[in-house]
């Protein structure tokens, strides 16, 4: 890993959005030996910036997320939030930060409520945050629809009656409705075809440049991920091997890289 | 083997320059219940150790295309009209008895969740053994050195043998399945995206895996894929696909260079690249 990169963003950007230090995740296994999921991760986040995390399968990118959003308490290790560490046992604390973060998932379908109107799930983060009453829901949700490029008759339809590439763009328009910071994806495109992963990859660079969005890709794709970041961590069984500019990406040296690299097919 | 293809979809000329032809369809629409054809005037060839990709969307029809060529469209789907010769039979008439002899022998098929077809409930030696003696009438011990060779073939453990299906990841479920779709090497494979769930670097075993099984055993491979890459590397021909309909089809270098369809010059355009243009 070269440390050189790391140091001298640090230095660039005083205050990272977000930080986090030697974390850190192990799981017992049913054998009584233990899998270390994440094994002291140290990277950062910049407000406004795009940050790829590749790895294939296996790799931690998951559980890393998982520590990020405080859907798991991590091993060991710090996450810092605008500088402030966050205390995985100070309840009001976390709920703060999670109007902060939203995440993005691989799987469209199992995202929604099936029995849930598009406006009512769009909504529903809000609702939960007490900041929006009923009636509200439909121009909410029409703001929003416009947002990710969507018609506002949508708001009116069940998940089952749209795409993919529709249900993952109102996924990502129901991240937006809490205003947060940081928005993770997980795999967000990768089951999606080229051309919908195209169309959204666009959107999202736009939303990001007009709302000064922070997004977290995770993504097994690594031509994807260089695309659409501007710094790329590749993790390997739950280290992180290489953390670099995306532009840089292509010229690195670490073998696990270079392996990542030859796998992608180019026309 | 590799073939000359440079008058694609003439099956005239083909012979009569002396080039073998597996599989042809001539003109083929399939229809879904009473509605109008779904998929409408497929016509293509596929000669021995041939890869053809057929590209497209979801909802294009290229699965409901390589499901037709195994006599197993889903739901109430049908061959309307055209045919389609296999080996100089014509199979759009078979009985499902006849089916059999083709399924599984001469004609295999990769799918996108093949690990899924498993018996969850069931070990995995068994399950391949009982595979592997039904097609080849080989004995247990002789059957089971076979699923060792298999496995190895697509890079699992053998270890693998005595575990359950559920207990395998996603990736190494789908190699399962491409392992037992290689039991008899098959004349005829049919492969729906059968990396798409794959990380990258196990996709690229994937993809020299069945490369070599149509160099050297000279297999026809059809592959279903919406990755243009994965379809530019493998194939030797190309067939893009959109609602229903051939836009493109022609070999692989005059799909990369010069495409006929803004579609195809579209999904060209969109793969993400290396070295090429970033969205920021």
């Amino acid at each position: 890993m070269d440390r050189n990169v790391i140091d001298s963003d640090a230095i660039a950007a005083a205050t990272p959005l977000l930080r986090v230090e030697g974390l850190c995740k192990s799981f017992a296994l049913p054998g009584g030996s233990i899998v270390k999921a994440c094994d002291s991760i140290s990277l950062t986040v910049d407000e406004g910036q795009s940050l790829g995390i590749v790895g294939e399968s296996g790799s931690g990118k998951t559980t890393l997320m998982k520590m990020l959003m405080q859907l798991i308490p991590a091993s060991s290790g710090t996450i810092y939030f605008q500088g402030h560490a966050i205390d995985c046992r100070n309840k009001s604390q976390q709920l703060e930060y999670h109007q902060h973060i939203q995440m993005v998932f691989q799987d469209s379908t199992s995202a929604f409520n099936p029995r849930m109107k598009v406006a009512d799930s769009l909504c529903e983060p809000l609702y939960n945050q007490g900041l929006l009453k009923g009636r509200d829901s439909v121009e909410v949700a029409a703001t929003y629809l416009d947002m990710v490029e969507l018609s506002k008759d949508i708001a009116y339809r069940y998940p089952h009656e749209l795409s993919g590439g529709q249900r993952q763009r109102i996924a990502i328009a129901r991240a937006l409705v809490a205003h947060p910071d940081i928005i993770i994806f997980d795999e967000a495109t990768s089951a999606l075809d080229v051309s919908v992963q195209d169309a959204i990859a666009r959107l999202l660079v736009k939303l990001q440049k007009e709302h000064g969005y922070t997004y977290i890709f995770v993504a097994h794709d690594i031509a994807f991920v260089r695309c659409i970041c501007h710094k790329v961590a590749v993790m390997h069984k739950g280290k992180l091997v290489d953390y670099l500019a995306a532009d840089t990406l292509v010229q690195s040296d670490n073998p696990y890289t270079r392996r990542l690299i030859q796998s992608v097919y180019e026309i | 083997m590799k073939v000359d293809t440079t008058v694609i979809n003439d099956k005239g000329t083909r012979e009569a320059l002396g080039k073998q032809v597996l599989l042809s369809v001539e003109d083929m629409d399939i229809t879904y219940g009473k509605g109008a054809a779904a998929i409408r005037g497929i016509s293509f060839t596929i000669s021995p150790g041939e890869v053809l990709a057929i590209v497209g969307e979801s909802g294009s029809g290229k699965t409901s295309i390589i499901r037709a060529l195994l006599g197993c469209i889903s739901g109430d789907g049908q061959i309307a009209k055209g045919t389609i010769t296999f080996d100089g039979t014509d199979i759009t008439a078979l009985t499902n008895e006849e089916w059999r002899r083709y399924r599984g022998r001469s004609i295999s098929m990769i799918f996108q969740d093949s690990g899924n077809a498993l018996d969850q409930i069931m070990r995995i030696g068994k399950q391949m053994v009982e595979h592997i003696s039904r097609l080849t009438g080989k004995d247990k011990e002789a059957a089971e050195e076979e699923a060792r060779t298999l496995l190895a073939r697509v890079a699992l453990p053998s270890d693998v043998l005595h575990r359950y299906p559920f207990e395998l990841s996603g990736g190494q479920r789908q190699r399962l399945g491409i392992a037992m779709a290689m039991t008899v090497t098959p004349k005829l494979l049919l492969a729906d995206e059968p990396t798409s769930a794959l990380d990258t670097t196990t996709q690229a075993q994937i993809v020299e895996e069945l490369l070599r099984l149509a160099k050297d055993k000279g297999t026809a491979i059809i592959i279903v894929t919406h990755n243009m890459g994965v379809a530019v590397h493998m194939a030797d021909k190309i067939m893009v696909m959109k609602e229903g309909r051939v836009v493109d089809y022609d070999r692989k270098d005059v799909i990369v260079t010069e495409p006929k369809s803004e579609y195809t010059k579209t999904l060209l355009a969109v793969v993400p690249s290396l070295y090429g243009k970033r969205y920021i």
